[in-house]
This record gives structure tokens, sequence and C-alpha cells, in this order.
């Protein structure tokens, strides 16, 4: 197989590249990023397309490749195979679909089909693409592989897979670990199991749930018998209750006939009622009681105006008689004297007046006294009021000044109860002090008591420690000035021992066998035993001296320890009779504060003390001075009282001049007046005086009556026109009934009247009596609905069959109990379905709906059947890849290794002839030194490059015959290669495509592999050529 | 002489399913459900049905909400010439609070509460029985036990929810028994519970025919494609010399599909598509195909076949295109792979020895392999280029 020539058209960077390969061995030089790799890419993209969708640059060929240009990506080949010439074409697009392939024969230019999707790599190679870039094409190591672990890695994954990328254990780990997801290796985890585990609990729910549903199905059917057992109930109770309803229609008709009977009673009471009311009817208008009542009002009011006429009359006849009679009382004051009446009259009317003067004079000058007597009153009454307010504020004071004495004596006493409390204190204190102090003495004593004895057992321990410490120097000097001979004992010993044995055998056996003398050498043995004995007894007692010095030393530590403790404890103790003193200082000058502090405060209260008793003296001293002004003060008010209660009253002024001429006067005129009396023959003015005041009044008498009579007289004239008026209006207001003439008449027709009138009122009432008692009973109904009920009731008896009886009442209480048993019974099997429904609602909303488990049980089950299934290929596939890797081990494996040490050793110039990859696809390499199989960690990063390339190329020879090798691209491979290395590889690889005829393509950018191919007479192509000439 | 019973049975409806899955679609496939229910009550009134039998599961839960009972109940008095019978399935069973006992239903609506019922129809010469379920559950037959007595002179139907079983077969979805029922006399026998019903009634005896309606509409993918009710005649032929009772039965019922969206599971085969558009197409071809209203379907869609690493299906991208263009669709992509066998086989490789272990004897028949080996084939090559987990179906 031969690659002949290649022409990109665009790849890439690469644009119109054009070379014709030879045969054999050639290199294609050029620096970096000039394109090599992506030649050798072309040509494999070439022979197998492009290749992936993914997102990375570096793994999707066809955005890697994009032309930088915008020509169109691809290019041809020509090869050779087996002696036939082929082109192929290749054109690529932006995605698969857009490709184009051409394959044809070159000669003939028959196309050759690749229709069925088949790669003309694989078609001419033989070999998929997998296989091409694991073997003859070999990518730039330093590209791909990172670390010598790395390399090894894949070194490994070829040769136990043929395949860089891939590892046998890699795979089946990743089945196993499908697997486990599934079910766990160990436990019960596992997404199957867990399905599983779902699984069982779902049927113990769904036998639950369906268990409910018949339980269910059970109280519905107990609950349908009782609503067939309530239909039942009810239309019984409704038969009755149509029974009862019949005994209540019979009732209804019975009550309606007494009904109707009451309602002609009220018929027959309305029709009297009209014929009386007839009675009191005149034309249109009919009499009613207020007419009548009206018609009585103003019948007696006439009378009553009647009456007054006849009073009238008598008055002004009593009036006529009256003043007859006082005409003649009149006649017997005739006689006296015209003149001396005047007289009389005239002096008596100045006597009167004088008199007013004087009474008039009297007033004033009593009124001017009564006023001096209230002035002195008020003088008076201001006075006490004053001394009163004086006594008062006195005795406020005096009332003040005893409170404030209260006040202090209360101050006093509990200034005493403050120094009874301060005393009683402080004794108490005294006593706390005393008891507080003597604990602590007590506890100093007791530290001190402590310290003493512990300072006594720390001197004996001290003594203890001198003691052992001298013992152990001087057991440590024994020690160390026998150590010395000891240790020749010790090993002299041994020696003595083993010669005093073989000395008293050899002795013993010579004297025996040979010579009696022996028995000498004998006797020196035994005295060698008895040396060596010695010995070892006194190594005994080195023994017993070092155990004895470790267990002084070890007392010596106790004693220490206790010594330690003891310190500690001293310590401990004196801080504590430290701690105490310290406390009883703090108690005592406490104590001594508490002292001060009392006698302080007792000071001050003694001071207070003092005070309130001066204060208290000077206040009982003003209490008596104030005591005494207010006696002085009150018996000033007595006296003052005394004084005003022996005071007169002011009389009025006697002498006043006014007043005697005006007595004098009506002196003068009293005389005048008693004078004329006795001329006149009177015995004195008063009997004068009084006949004349009794004509006088007889006078006024008749003035009055005759007023009287005159107005009596008027009185008598409008009466008579009331009575006219009264007549006129009675016999109007009968006038619509009836017409009369006189007023006389009316009474007894207004009896009359009355009386029919409260008849008629009487049927009415009783008629309406009765019709209030038909409504009342009429219950709501109006009587056409009554009439209406009974007419329906009549109609629906007429109709029944057969008719209803009226039942007694002891039937009808039989037929009533029923009823209420009945009620009773649907009530309470009312109340059992209720119960029963909510028991059933309440188990439904409870229990779970089978279907629904039935539902995820059936995706369940399917699931599960899924997964195991899935688990079983799993399974199985992981044995076919057993099976497989076992081949690849088997047939692979014993070629590969030979053909790979092969390389190895023409390589390394033999210094590695055998290489082995065992079982588990580890490389390892003899090591020349030892002859040993050694792991790759102990190769250097050269020889492990080495050993890559001569695996690669060995698997690459596995794939194709010795006669036709398939063309080797190599990229770079050498770039890490020393020089050594490098000269040594090239030198193999040109030997052997030389020797195999094998095409082989090394791209390069070392210039020192140009030189060493063009030595050797092998082809180079510089890149930078190919492209400057296109 | 002849007379038919016109005769509409379905079951299974499952009103106020919550269609969970699809949280942002439930409320108006809810809606749709109901609507689904008026479109058989319609269907009725339009061709002045007779008899409408419901075999169970009208409602998902025991207890509804009052709107979807309501709704029932105010539909069922739009046909109050049409007889209705109900019998309470294992999903809507009898209880206290359930529409069945709590409602108050129109007088054309027969529901059956308890065991075995007969309602007679004297103007049709019809007998209905019916059993209704109590709990979600009914290990026992609802009808077992019971002496038919059958009216021979009558048209006997029997309306039940539950399951057909054979002898010493059990069913906690109240077992039927085949051979008791081929020989109970019933003529028609209404049944409820599988929802992937029958297109036509199925002969049980020479005189017993049995139909599943199956669910009127679908709800899942796990009842998908058409679906609908059982619609047609009973008719009484009369037969002077049949002994017994002088007529037989004869039937024209049908499925009818009256559903609305269906719920399609399809699978398309993207090995022949170059690049993504064309899967799109491939896959829009495909959904084209199941109808004129493809659009208004809900689909679930699974790629298969092998396919290049660089035309491995961008499902996401697919999804959100399909999305536009259907009522609602899921895409799960089980496609493998592809791999070149014929030149793995011959690869000097550890995965040419797994797969030449693998194919072993099928080696030259590898493009039939069986699907064990295909599973144990693509796990071992998907194990080659990286993890491999279980994956749950979708």
């Amino acid at each position: 197989m031969k690659l002949n020539e290649i022409y990109i058209n665009d790849f890439g960077r690469l644009h119109s590249l054009s070379m014709e390969l030879s045969e054999g061995f050639q290199l294609v030089y050029g620096p970096n990023e000039q394109g090599k790799s992506t030649i050798m890419a072309f040509m494999r993209v070439m022979l197998y397309g492009l290749s992936g969708t993914r997102r990375q640059l570096n793994e999707n060929d066809r955005r890697r490749y994009m032309p930088w240009e915008s020509g169109k990506m691809g290019g041809y080949m020509v090869l050779t195979n087996e002696g036939t010439r082929y082109r192929l074409e290749r054109q690529f697009g932006r995605a698969k679909a857009a490709d184009t392939i051409d394959l044809m024969n070159d000669i003939s230019g028959r196309p050759i089909d690749l229709s069925t999707g088949e790669e003309p790599g694989f078609r001419l190679l033989g070999i998929t693409e997998n296989e091409f870039v694991n073997t003859v094409y070999v990518s730039q190591l330093s590209s791909t592989i990172g670390t010598s672990e790395d390399l090894l890695g894949r070194l490994s994954n070829l040769a136990g897979s043929g395949d860089t990328r891939i590892s046998h254990l890699e795979v089946a780990k990743r089945l196993r670990q499908a697997q486990v997801s599934l079910v766990a290796a160990r436990g019960t985890g596992g997404r199957l199991n867990e399905a599983r585990k779902q699984m069982e609990e779902l049927h113990a729910d769904r036998e639950k749930a369906v268990n409910d549903a018949v339980l269910q199905e059970e109280r519905l059917n107990i609950l349908e018998d009782k609503k067939n057992s309530l239909q039942q109930r009810e239309t019984e109770i409704n038969n009755l209750a149509a029974a009862v309803a019949w005994q209540e229609k019979l009732d209804f008709l019975e009550k309606y006939e007494q009904m109707r009977l009451r309602q002609e009673q009220i018929a027959q009471g309305k029709l009297i009622l009209d014929r009386e009311e007839n009675t009191l009817k005149n034309a249109d208008f009919q009499v009613n009681s207020d007419f009548v009542r009206q018609g009585f009002k103003l019948e007696q009011n006439w009378q009553n105006s009647r009456a007054q006429l006849e009073q009238a009359q008598q008055q002004v006849n009593r009036s006529k008689a009256k003043i007859e009679e006082l005409e003649k009382s009149l006649d017997k004051f005739k006689p006296v004297a015209q003149i001396e009446h005047n007289q009389f009259k005239k002096t008596s009317q100045l006597l009167i007046d004088q008199q007013r003067v004087v009474e008039k004079i009297e007033q004033e000058l009593k009124a001017q006294a009564d006023e001096k007597t209230r002035q002195r009153e008020k003088d008076n009454a201001g006075k006490m009021a004053w001394i009163a307010e004086e006594i008062s504020r006195s005795r406020q004071k005096l009332q003040n000044t005893e409170n404030e004495i209260k006040i202090i004596s209360k101050d006093m006493e509990r200034l005493r109860e403050q120094d009874n409390r301060l005393q009683e204190e402080a004794s108490r204190q005294r006593e706390a002090f005393r008891q507080q102090a003597g604990r602590l003495h007590d506890e100093l004593q007791i530290a001190a008591d402590e310290a003493k004895d512990l300072q006594e057992q720390k001197s004996t321990l001290q003594a203890a420690r001198t003691n052992t410490e001298n013992r152990i120097r001087a057991m440590k000097s024994d020690v160390r000035s026998g150590r010395t001979s000891r240790q020749k004992g010790k090993d002299g010993s041994a020696a003595a021992l083993a010669g005093g044995a073989v000395f008293l055998l050899a002795g013993a056996a010579g004297a025996l066998l040979i010579n009696p003398l022996f028995w000498m050498l004998g006797a020196a043995g035994f005295i060698l035993l008895i040396i060596g004995t010695v010995l070892v007894m006194l190594k005994k007692q080195d023994n017993g001296f070092t155990q004895e010095i470790q267990l002084l030393e070890s007392e010596l530590r106790i004693t220490e320890n206790k010594y330690q403790s003891l310190q500690q404890m001293y310590r401990y103790t004196d801080r504590n009779r430290a701690q105490i003193s310290q406390q009883l200082e703090r108690l005592e000058k406490e104590e001594q504060e508490k002292k001060d502090s009392f006698h302080s405060r007792k000071e001050e209260l003694a001071r207070h003390k003092d005070k309130m008793q001066k204060d208290k003296t000077e206040l009982e001293q003003q209490l008596q001075n104030d005591s005494a002004v207010l006696r002085q003060k009150e018996e000033e008010a007595e006296l003052l009282q005394n004084s005003i209660m022996q005071q007169e009253p002011i009389a009025l002024d006697n002498e006043d001049s006014r007043l005697q001429i005006a007595r004098q006067q009506f002196a003068e005129s009293e005389k005048t007046m008693h004078r004329m009396l006795s001329e006149a023959g009177y015995d004195s003015a008063e009997q004068l005086s009084s006949l004349l005041q009794e004509e006088e009044s007889l006078q006024a008498q008749m003035t009055f009556l005759h007023d009287e009579l005159t107005h009596d007289e008027n009185e008598y004239k409008s009466r008579q026109e009331v009575v006219r008026f009264a007549g006129t209006e009675l016999i109007t207001w009968l006038r619509p009934y009836i017409v009369i003439d006189k007023p006389e008449k009316a009474a007894l027709i207004l009896e009359h009247l009355r009386e029919q009138v409260e008849q008629v009122e009487k049927t009415g009432a009783e008629v309406r009596q009765q019709e209030q008692a038909f409504a009342d009973r009429l219950d709501d109904l109006t009587w056409e609905e009554w009439q209406d009920k009974a007419n329906s009731i009549i109609e629906q008896i007429e109709k029944a069959d057969p008719s209803p009886v009226r039942l007694e009442s002891d039937e009808r209480q039989h037929l009533t109990d029923k009823l209420r048993q009945l009620q009773t019974v649907i009530i309470k099997t009312r109340e059992e379905i209720a119960a029963l429904e909510t028991e059933i609602r309440h188990f439904s909303q409870s229990s779970r709906n089978v279907s629904e488990i039935d539902e995820q049980l059936s995706e369940l089950e399917k699931k599960v059947k899924d997964m195991e299934n899935y688990y079983n290929t799993l399974e199985m596939t992981s044995s076919a890849l057993d099976v497989a890797a076992e081949e690849m081990q088997s047939s692979f494996g014993p070629a590969l290794n030979q053909a790979a040490a092969e390389n190895l050793a023409k390589l390394t110039h033999s210094r590695y002839e055998d290489l082995k990859v065992d079982q588990s696809f580890a490389v390892r390499i003899s090591d020349p030194d030892t002859a040993k199989f050694r792991e790759w960690q102990y190769l250097s990063g050269g020889t492990i490059d080495q050993v890559y390339l001569a695996l690669r190329l060995a698997i690459a020879d596995q794939i194709s015959s010795e006669d036709n090798r398939l063309p080797l691209l190599l990229d770079d491979i050498l770039i890490q290669y020393d020089e050594e290395r490098a000269a040594a590889a090239i030198d193999w690889l040109m030997a052997k495509s030389r020797q195999e005829n094998q095409q082989m393509l090394l791209f390069t950018c070392q210039e020192r592999m140009v030189n060493k191919v063009k030595t050797a007479g092998l082809p180079v192509y510089n890149i930078l050529a190919l492209n400057h000439n296109n | 002489m002849t007379k038919k019973i016109s005769l509409v049975h379905t079951a299974d409806l499952h009103l106020g399913t919550s269609f969970s899955k699809l949280p942002d679609k439930s409320d108006l496939l809810q809606r749709e459900q109901m609507q689904l229910f008026l479109r058989i009550i319609d269907f009725c009134r339009q061709n002045r049905t007779d008899i409408l039998l419901i075999a169970g599961d009208l409602f998902e839960q025991p207890v509804p909400t009052q709107d979807i009972a309501g709704n029932v109940r105010d539909a069922c008095k739009l046909i109050p010439e049409t007889r209705i019978f109900i019998t309470p399935g294992n999903h809507d069973p009898v209880c206290p609070d359930s529409p069945w006992t709590r409602l108050s239903w129109p007088d054309n609506v027969h529901i059956f509460r308890s065991g075995l019922e007969k309602i007679e129809i004297f103007e049709l010469g019809a007998s209905i029985y019916g059993a209704a379920f109590c709990s979600t559950a009914a290990v026992r037959s609802l009808i077992a036990d019971t002496d038919l007595h059958l009216d021979a002179r009558q048209i006997n139907i029997l309306l039940l929810h539950g399951e057909l079983v054979g002898a010493g077969q059990s069913s906690v979805y109240n077992p039927v028994n085949r051979n008791w029922l081929a020989e109970s006399g019933f003529d028609y026998v209404a049944l409820g519970h599988i929802h992937q019903g029958h297109i036509k009634p199925e002969s049980l005896s020479s005189t017993t025919v049995f139909t599943y309606s199956g669910c009127p509409g679908g709800r899942g993918f796990d009842e998908s494609g058409d679906k609908g009710i059982i619609a047609g005649n009973l008719i009484r032929v009369e037969q002077p010399g049949l002994s017994g009772r002088g007529f037989r039965v004869d039937h024209d019922l049908r499925q009818v599909n009256i559903s609305g969206r269906r719920y399609r599971t399809v699978d398309v085969d993207i090995s022949s598509c170059q690049d993504q558009d064309e899967i799109f197409s491939a896959i829009r071809e495909k959904l084209q195909a199941t109808g004129p209203d493809w659009s208004e379907d809900l689909y679930k869609i699974s790629l298969g076949g092998a396919v290049e690493t660089e035309n491995h299906p961008a499902i996401a991208v697919l999804q959100d295109r399909l999305s536009r263009e259907v009522f609602f669709c899921k895409l799960i992509n089980n496609t493998t792979r592809k791999y070149n066998l014929p030149a793995l086989v011959s690869e000097h490789s550890l995965m040419g020895a797994f797969v030449r272990t693998v194919l072993a004897e099928d080696k030259p028949d590898w493009k039939n392999l069986s699907p064990e080996k295909t599973s144990i084939l693509l796990t071992g090559l998907q194990a080659f280029e990286g993890e491999v987990a279980y994956r749950e179906a979708e």
C-alpha cells in the first residue's frame, strides 16, 4: 500500500498544496505552525472523513480544519493498493450532508461504490479509523500526551485494547458501576433494590386498601339496609299520618258545623238589630246614644235655666222686703237736730285731725329712739365679735403650742427608742464580733498547729530523704567500685565455666581412657567451674545491688513526692493562716469602725434630745402665758356681755316741743267737744257719735239694697232670655227625629229614645260579641276558606273508600302513640345513618384508592422489569467484554510482546531486549543489569518514549501483512528524544522501511533529521518550499 | 315486525382528572373533558337516543367538585327524552358525600346505588340491570349469588363496571365470570373499566354480546389514538318459531368517534436524516399523516434509529419548533449511535473483539440481531465511549 500523491484544495491553513510522495522513508520538514500536522490530518480525513460534533475545537474536525481562506474544504489523494491505483476526491461542506466523496480507479476512471456508507479508508486499508489512528497514524506525542504516566496509561491501553484511549479495566469498571447503581455490591442500596422495596410497600398498601374497600362495602351495605328500613318506617308513618289527618279532617268538619250554626245566630241577631235600629230612624236620620245624650244635656240645661229664673224672682222679692224693713228703721232718727249735728261733726272732725297730728309726731320720735337702740346693739355686737375672735385666736395658738409640745414629746420618745435600738444593735454586733473573732482565733490556732505538724513531717521526710540519698550514693559507689571486677568476673565467668566444664570432661575422659594424670586436668576444670560459679554469684549480687538501688531510688522518688505534697500542703496551710489573720484584722477594723459609728450616732441622738427638751420647755412656758392671756380675754368678754344685758331700750323723747304743742291743741279741742255735748244734752261724745254712725250705716244699707234690687231685677230679665234660648235649642236638637212645640215634651221623648238606643246597643254588642267569637275560631282562615276546605273534605270523604270514620279518643290516642313511637324510631335510625355515614366518610378519607395504587404498581413493575433487563444486559455485556479481553490477551498478546521486544531492542541498540505486557496489560521491561522485568516506574522518560514507539509500531505491524505494509505516518515522534536515541530511532525506521518495503512519512521540525535523511539519500520535503511553490 | 331501541354506551370519562403532568394545560383539558361529555349528550339529543348507558368512572374522584357534578346533572336535563342509566365505578363509588347520594338527579336519570337492581322500561320492552361500586375495590362480583330470573319477553341489558375473568381468575375490580355471563341470558352487556375499548360488540354466546366502550377521550399517552362511544340500535326481530321468547335481538352497535384532542404516540426513524432540518421535517411529516386535525393533538414522539454523532437530534430545539405547530408534544430520544459493525467486527482491538464476541454466530446476519444482543452490543459500545447508566423510560 502506497500513498502516491496528495492535493489539498483548502484545509485549515493550507491552500492548493500538492505533494508527490516517494516510496520508502521520506521526511517532511518544516518549522512549527506551518501545517505538518494538518497535512497528516488531511490524509486521515480523506480516508475516514471528518469526525465529531463536539464543541471543543480540537475534537471537532469540521470546525478545526475549516479553511482559513474562502475555498472549498477538501482535495484529492492518489494511492496504490495491491497494484491498483486509486484516486480519492473529497469535498466537505458545513454539515455532513453537504460532503461529497468520489473513489475511482485512477487508471480506468471506474468509480468505486461507497453508497453503503463505507469509508474509503476501511475499503482500501482494511482497517477502521480507530485502528488507523491507533497504529500507522502516530500523532505528535508532545501535543497529546502530558506525562510519562499518561503515556504509560496509553501504552497499557494500547496493549490491552489496541486503542490508546480505551482500557479494558476502565470499560469493565463503567459497566460494573452501572450495575452497582442498580444493585449495590453490599446492603440493599441501588435503584433496582429501592424500586423493589417500594413495590413491596405498594403491594402491602394495596392489600390494606382492598381490605379497607371490602370493609367499606360492608358498611355501605349496612347503611343501605338502614336506609331501606328508614324508608319502610317513613311509609308506615306516612300511613299513620294519613289516618291522623283523616281524623283531623273529620274534626274540622264538626267544628265547621258549629261555626255554621254560630254564623246563623249572628245573622238572626243582625236582623233584630236592624229592626231596632229602624225604630230610631227618621228618614235618613239615625238616633244614636250621642244624640240622646246631647238631647238630655240640652233638656237638663233648659230645666236648670228655668230653676235659675225662679231663684232670680225670689231674690227680687227678698230685696224689696228688705228695703221696706229698713225704711221702717230709719224713721226713728228723724228728731235729731240738723244744726247740732253739723257742729258736732265739724268739732269731731277737728279732734280727729289733731289726734292724728299727735300720733304722727309720736311715731317719728319713736322711730328715732328705735334707731338709736339698734345702733347701740350693733356696736355691742361688734365689740363682742372682736373679743370672741381674740379668744378664738388665743385658743388656736394655745392648741398649736400644745400640738407642738405633743410632737416634740413623740419625737423625744422616738429618739429614746432609737437610742435603745442602737444600744441593742451595738450589743448584738459586739456579740457577733466576739463569736467571729473567737472562731477565727480558733482557726488560726488550728492552722498554726497544722503548720507545725507539717513542718515536723517535712523535717522527718527531709531526714529520710537525706538518709536514702546517702544510701543510694553509697551503694552506687559500691557498685561502681565493684563493677570493673564484676565485669571482668562477668566476662570471665562464662569462660571459666566453659573451660572448667571442658577441662573436667577432658580430664575425666583422659583419666578414664588414657591416663589417670588427666584427673589433674579434671581438677583444674573443677576449680575453673568453682571460679565460674563464684563469678556468676557475684554477677547475681551485682544484679541485687542494682535492684536495691532501683528500689531506693523508687523510695526516694516516693519520699520526694511526699515531701513535695507536704511542701504544697504547708504552703496551703501557711496561705490559709495568712488569710485567717487578714480576716481577723479586717474584722477588728470593721468592729472598731462600727463602734465609732455607734458613738457618733449616740452623740447625735443626745444632741437631738437636748434640743427637743429645750424647745419643749420654751413651748410649755409660752403655753402658760397664752393661757393667762386667754383667761383675761374671756373675763373681758363676760363683762361686756353683762353690760349689754343690763342696757335698757332708749324711750321716745316726751320733751319734744312739737309733741307738746300738738298735745295741747288736742286737749283744747277735746274741751270744746265736751262743752258742745253737754249743751246738746248728750252724755258723751261717744253716745252722739254712736247714733250718728248707726244712722249713717242704715243709710248706707238702704243705698246698697236699692242697688241690689236693681241688679236682681236685671238678673231676672237675663234669666228669662236664657230659658227661652235653652228651650229653642232643645226643640231644634230634637227636630231631625221629631218636631215638638214645647220643650216640656222633650224629657219624655228623650227617655223613650234612651231606652230604645240602649236596647239597640245591647243587641249590637251581642251581635259583635258573637262575631268576634266567630272570628276567633276562624284560625287564620277566612270563612270562605273554611267553606272551601269543608267542601273539599266532604268531597274527599265521598270519594274515600272505605269512608273514614271518626275514632274514639282511646283509638286516637293509640294512633298518636304509635306515630310518636315511629317518629322516635325514625330519629334514632337517622342518627344511626348519620353516624354510619360519618364513619364511612372518615374511612374513605383515610383509605387509599386501590386503582391509584394499581397505577403506581403498574408503572413501578414496568420500571423494575426494565431495570432488571438492563441489569442483565450489563451482566452479559461484562461477560462479553471479559471474553473479548481474553481473546485480545491470547491472540494479540504474545505476538505483540515479541514484535514490541524486537522493535525495542533495535531502538535501544539491544540495551533492552525484552518487553512484556502482562495479563493486566501493564508494560514491563527486562532490566539488562538484573535480567528481571521491571515496572515502568523504574524507567527513564526517554526509555518510556522508546517503549511507546516500539509498541505502536509493533501493533501497526500486527494489522498488516509483511508483503503489504501500510504507510506509516509519523508526526514529530522523536522530538523528545536525545541525540543518541533520535539517531538510533531514525536509523531503525529507515532500515525498517527499506527492509519491509514500507512507506514512511516522518513529519518533523528538527533540522538534525534533515541532514541525517539527506545523508542516507532519502527524500526530504520542505514544507515551506511546498507552500512557496503554491 | 321489528322494534329498535337506540342506545349509546360510554364509560370511564374520569371527569375531574387533574392532568398534573401537563400543568400549563390542565385547566383547558379539564374544560374539554366536560365538553366531551356534553358532546355525548348532544349526540343523544340529535339521534333521539332512547337509552344512554354510563358504565362507571364518570368521575375521577368519589367526591368531585360541585361544579363538575352540577354540570353533569344539568347536562342530563338537556335530554329529558333519553333515559340515562349510571353505574358508579371504582373511581367514583357510592359513598355518603358522592354526587350519587348528595345531588338530586333529574327524572330521566337512574343511578344504581347498590347491589344488582332492575329497572323496567315498559314502553321500550327492555329491562336495565346494574350494580354499583360502593368502595374503590370489589373483590367479589357485584352480581354474584344473584338469582336473575330474566324476563324473556323483554330485551335484557346489563350495565356494569368491572373486569371479565375466566374460571379461577380473580380481580379486585368486580370480577365477572365470563362463562357465567355467557349463560346469563342478557342480550347486551355494557361494560366499563377497560379504557381501550372495543370497536363493536363481541359475542359471549349465541344470544349475549358485550362491549367495553372504552374511554371516549384519552387522558394520557397510555390512552392514545382514536376513542369513542358505542352507539346504534338493539333490534328486536320477531321470530315466532324461535323457542323460548319468540324473538331474537340483533344490533348495529359500532364505535363512534367523538373525541376531541387525541393523545398520539409516534415513532420516527431519523437514521437517514442528515441534519436537524431533516429531522424536523421527518417528524412533521409523520405528525401530519395522523389526520387533518393533527396540529390539535398531543404527541409523544419517540425518535429512533442509529445516527451519526454529528446528527444527534437537538431535542430542545426540535421540541421548541414543534411546540409552535402542535398543541403539545414531548420528544424522546431513543436513537443510538451509528456504528459500522462490519468494520468493527474486523477491528484489531478490544472493541472489535467485544463486537465479535457478542455477534458470535450472528455475524453473518448482524443486521437482524435479537433485541437482547442489540442491547448488549449498544451497552458495551457505549461503555467504550464513556459512562453508562440506567436511563428511565419516558
